[in-house]
């Protein structure tokens, strides 16, 4: 794959839409390297009295697939080494399953430049099977300078 | 419910108790195995020596994290129906470090049948510098 060129980008280029499957598997890693705790990940007792009836993911999962190289993939493009995150926005809707697949949507949120960086927005919409939004997540990278 | 907060009776000014983290390379390799995202700044040690940082640095996203286990424990499934978060960060996470996440409500109101809470929220080092910062909404 090509490394992406960041004067490819422009605000409102959308994506091919994908789909990421929320595996046990990654979740288990997530929860290990965030250290997260709370019993609504991981207690299925706990989950169905907290009135989701079933375990749900911890909703920054939204970033293990809403992350420039995974959008960037669905165009055969890669990031250049050396990104840097600057921001992060989220929206939290509907829980999502264990398990689940959600469809993303993404597109380039903005194109700034700040004190001579250069920051690329992307917002990632995730859909849970029933095709209900889930969750938003739009990240900021610095991207860095290109020859 | 399960969040551990009483809406009702949260203040304007109440600080959240906070939460301690220390990171570590192990840990951002196990988040990293995670996301897939093998950015060699997070994981390769001679790489990152010959950036600015002079050494490998956490992903944002991981720590971001735990400002979400912080406002899931206090406001609970709420938090996954209706949160929001809006950071800069600003410094990065090296391992070793120390952090300190903090929240303080900052904005309370009634909206129809929920009550709108925002907090003002921040990722601390332990020299004390802000390394993100930002708020969260939550409707309860």
């Amino acid at each position: 794959m090509e490394v992406m060129n960041l004067a490819e980008f422009y605000k409102g280029m959308t994506f091919p839409e994908y789909t990421y499957t929320l595996s046990e598997d990654i979740v288990k890693n997530f929860i290990a390297g965030v250290e997260e705790t709370n019993p609504l990940y991981t207690d299925e007792d706990y989950a169905k009295r907290a009135g989701f009836g079933y375990l749900v993911v911890p909703p920054t999962t939204i970033s293990l697939y809403v992350t420039p190289s995974r959008v960037l993939k669905t165009i055969d493009k890669k990031t250049p080494p050396g990104l840097i995150q600057a921001g992060q926005k989220y929206e939290f809707h509907r829980p999502i399953r264990l398990g689940d697949t959600v469809t993303v949507k993404a597109v380039v949120e903005d194109l700034t430049q700040k004190k001579g960086r250069d920051f690329v927005s992307i917002k990632g919409e995730a859909y849970n099977p029933d095709g209900q939004k889930a969750a938003v997540s739009i990240i900021t990278v610095i991207w860095p300078p290109q020859s | 419910m399960t969040g551990k907060l009483d809406f009702e009776k949260v203040t304007v000014g109440q600080e959240l108790s906070p939460i301690n983290k220390y990171m570590t390379q192990e840990k951002i390799n196990t988040y990293i195995s995670a996301a897939e995202d093998y950015n060699p700044i997070h994981v390769d040690p001679e790489y990152a020596k010959n950036t600015a940082f002079k050494s490998t640095i956490a992903p944002g996203y991981q720590f971001i994290a735990y400002l979400s286990e912080l406002m899931a424990r206090d406001f609970g499934e709420k938090w996954i129906t209706g949160g929001g978060m809006e950071l800069r960060l600003i410094r990065p996470v090296f391992p070793k470090n120390t952090l300190t996440v903090g929240a303080k409500v900052v904005e309370k109101k009634k909206e129809g049948d929920s009550i709108f809470i925002k907090c003002d929220v921040w990722i601390r080092n332990q020299d004390g510098n802000d390394i993100v910062a930002g708020y969260t909404t939550v409707a309860c």
